[in-house]
């Protein structure tokens, strides 16, 4: 009777045990689910921080350069003085920080090239911007500026 | 005797077993959830406290491109706070709208310009810590500090020829 009982409550825990088993092996997996859902949904939460200040950082470059229509006055305008040895010719690439305001030891850069399109009562200045992160590009836009022949803009 | 007591023994040291693991399940479980929740308020946290500055810095910048036209957009003072004045035309040429901060909000109120105006009338837009407007020249620079001690801003070009720039007082 007594052996009975002992293989009864041993096959009855043995049961309990791969029971148990089994749930922490499906927690496990659910878990390994459900912290790479979280790990996505803040790297996705950065990313999305990240493009909200390349877009207001390049929409205020759009707007001062539509009326300066030149680089050294737009970048000195809304990057200060110091910024203005970023730029080389008809290009620019400005080092910013993670509040897309200029820093020497940015992350991010805003890159800008213009040219010129000539027409017979001025010129388009065209300016294609970039802001971009270790090589990735994060918002690309282009804007212009119409120089009227003769009329300096400022 | 001594075989009752050894099976006795046994099974209370499986017992315990399933038991320990069981209590290891359910504190991983306990840790998962809470780790989560606090993943999820502070994601969730962030994405407000990101959409209201620049849902904001955007509300500003579209209002100011509205009304850019010559003597339209001007920047007051008002017993200290910073007040965007946008000046209705046309028929409604008697009526302006404010925009300012007040009080951990963005207020905007459209009003009578015969009427008196006080900080703190008007309508709650959106929680932020500070707005500060800068005018030099036809240039806007708006500024907003969000709950985080966070400064985002933005620039914006008048190009109508009336606006002269600077911050006027005014009385309140």
């Amino acid at each position: 009777m007594l052996k009975v009982n002992r293989r009864f409550a041993i096959r009855h825990l043995n049961s309990f045990f791969q029971e148990i088993i089994i749930v922490i092996l499906f927690f496990s997996l659910s878990c390994a689910i459900i912290v790479q859902v979280f790990a996505k949904a803040y790297i996705t939460n950065l990313e999305t921080e990240e493009h909200n200040g390349a877009v207001l950082a390049a929409s205020s470059f759009c707007e001062v350069f539509s009326v300066r229509g030149s680089l050294s006055g737009t970048v000195e305008l809304l990057y200060g003085g110091d910024a203005v040895k970023f730029i080389y010719e008809d290009s620019v690439k400005i080092p910013l920080d993670e509040n897309f305001c200029f820093s020497q030891s940015g992350s991010y850069y805003l890159t800008a090239t213009t040219r010129a399109a000539y027409r017979e009562s001025g010129n388009v200045v065209y300016a294609d911007l970039v802001i971009f992160k270790e090589n990735e590009s994060l918002f690309e836009v282009t804007t212009s500026a119409y120089q009227a022949k003769g009329a300096a803009l400022e | 005797m001594g075989i009752e007591k050894a099976v006795s023994k046994n099974s209370s040291v499986d017992v315990l077993c399933a038991l320990s693991l069981f209590l290891v399940f359910s504190i991983s479980s306990l840790i998962l959830i809470t780790i989560g929740a606090g993943n999820y308020k502070g994601i969730l946290g962030e994405t407000n406290r990101s959409f209201n500055v620049n849902s904001s810095l955007h509300y500003i910048i579209n209002k100011l491109h509205s009304y850019d036209r010559s003597g339209l957009v001007s920047i007051i003072e008002i017993d200290g706070t910073q007040v965007l004045e946008l000046s209705e035309s046309g028929d409604i040429s008697g009526y302006h709208t404010m925009i300012y901060h007040h009080d951990g909000y963005i207020y905007e109120l459209l009003t009578s310009k015969t009427l008196s105006f006080k900080i703190g009338d008007g309508e709650q837009i959106l929680p932020v810590s500070e707005l500060v407007f800068d005018a030099s020249g036809n240039i806007i620079t708006i500024e907003i500090t969000d709950s985080d001690s966070i400064t985002k801003s933005a620039v914006v070009c008048l190009k109508s020829v009336g606006y002269e720039g600077g911050i006027n007082n005014a009385q309140g």
